[in-house]
């Protein structure tokens, strides 16, 4: 038990504004980044033997936050596919004026979308390693796999993005890649 | 958009110019907080409830759990300590414990006819009513016309003829009928173990003949206003 009460200031507590960040830049809705963020310490709670036996408790818990931030666009998603309007009444993203303020909040959305619709492992490695600039080492410890298996699920997860958000590309660069 | 693509070094600019940034502070402390506030509840469900703290859900009632060890023990000590044919013969026994019972329960509201003589061998004819609980009237008709009539209370109620009282017990005008007053006697003679032979009317279970050692002849009737007229037979020994 006295593990247990320290166990946050020792695992979670010098991680915890890298986690809160990373959860927050997916989830601009700010109930639904609570609730990624709850939901993640949750789940560290529910792990915390696997936490305190990890190699790299930071990749672990930042692997965690985004796997609840992944899980809360998910929600959104399927709330506005189901026609909630709460979710399409939500505050743009903060920063910028009004026009810059719903191009970014159409950008954003249309990239965590597509990410929410990549496999999980491929998504998490894709955010872990591009977003986070985590190493792939410490991409494969944090999703329990082998390196190579991260590399290969960024790689997967790079060529799909690659294709979903192509008409996101500056107008420079699309005359270059259209093959 | 078929078979267009963004180079690889395209997609990661979009992906961390997209999800650059940091919410302000006042919306980290925020989520800092929530953090804090699950782990603290999370940690808090793990404990167990101080003391004066009711416990939320489900706990043992001690008064419950005695009553419900009770029944379990009863119902196996039952199984264990009687074999099938005992309690089949117990069933059996109380069953005619209750025909006997109500039968007695019946015969509460009956009334007989002794006939039997005195010792002058004039006859007597005594009607004896039952009525419950357990109080019998006894009305002689004597030879000479005239008519004794007694009530003789029970000692215990609830049983089929109530025993004399001590003030009547010398009275020698119930000698002859003693033996239908007292509930253990009345008892012994259903039983057939005091030399009387009890005929029942097969059709009701009733009792409907006494043939007592003393010669008196008894019938029971249902009870009517009127006894019915019989004649006596037999005589005193």
């Amino acid at each position: 038990m006295e593990d247990d009460d320290r166990f946050y200031e020792r695992y979670v507590e010098p991680f915890e504004t890298r986690m809160l960040r990373a959860v927050r830049r997916v989830v601009r809705d700010p109930e639904l980044a609570r609730d990624a963020v709850q939901d993640a310490v949750v789940r560290l709670w529910q792990h915390r033997d696997r936490v305190r036996r990890h190699p790299n408790p930071e990749a672990l818990v930042l692997r965690v936050g985004l796997h609840s931030a992944i899980d809360a666009v998910r929600r959104g998603l399927r709330r506005r596919e189901t026609g909630d309007a709460a979710l399409e009444a939500r505050p743009a993203p903060a920063g910028g004026g009004p026009g810059e303020s719903v191009e970014r909040r159409e950008q954003h959305e249309a990239v965590v979308g597509a990410l929410a619709r990549l496999p999980r492992q491929q998504a998490l490695a894709v955010l872990m390693h591009v977003v986070e600039e985590q190493p792939y080492a410490a991409v494969a410890r944090a999703l329990g796999c082998a390196e190579i298996t991260a590399r290969v699920h960024v790689m997967r997860g790079r060529a799909r993005l690659r294709r979903v958000l192509a008409p996101l590309a500056p107008e420079r660069a699309r005359i270059g890649v259209d093959r | 958009m078929s078979g267009r693509r963004l180079r690889a070094r395209e997609l990661d600019r979009l992906l961390r110019g997209t999800l650059a940034g940091s919410p302000a502070p006042a919306e980290e402390d925020r989520l800092r907080s929530a953090m804090r506030g699950a782990w603290a509840e999370a940690l808090a469900a793990t404990r167990p409830a101080a003391p004066g703290v009711p416990v939320v859900g489900w706990r043992p009632r001690p008064a419950l759990g005695f009553a419900a060890g009770l029944v379990a023990a009863l119902a196996v000590a039952v199984h264990l300590a009687s074999p099938p044919h005992l309690v089949a013969s117990s069933l059996a026994a109380r069953g005619e414990l209750l025909r006997a019972v109500a039968q007695l329960h019946r015969a509460q509201a009956m009334a007989c006819r002794v006939d039997t003589a005195d010792e002058a061998g004039r006859p007597r004819r005594y009607h004896l009513e039952w009525r419950a609980p357990g109080e019998a009237r006894i009305r002689l008709d004597q030879p000479d016309g005239a008519t004794w009539v007694r009530s003789v209370p029970s000692r215990r109620t609830g049983l089929l003829i109530g025993a004399p009282a001590p003030a009547d017990e010398g009275d020698s005008r119930l000698s002859p009928v003693r033996d239908l007053l007292g509930p253990e006697r009345v008892a012994a003679l259903l039983d057939g173990r005091s030399g009387v032979r009890v005929t029942l009317d097969t059709a009701t279970g009733l009792p409907v003949r006494l043939e007592a050692r003393w010669a008196a002849t008894c019938r029971f009737e249902l009870a009517q206003p009127a006894l019915l007229p019989l004649a006596g037979e037999g005589s005193r020994p």
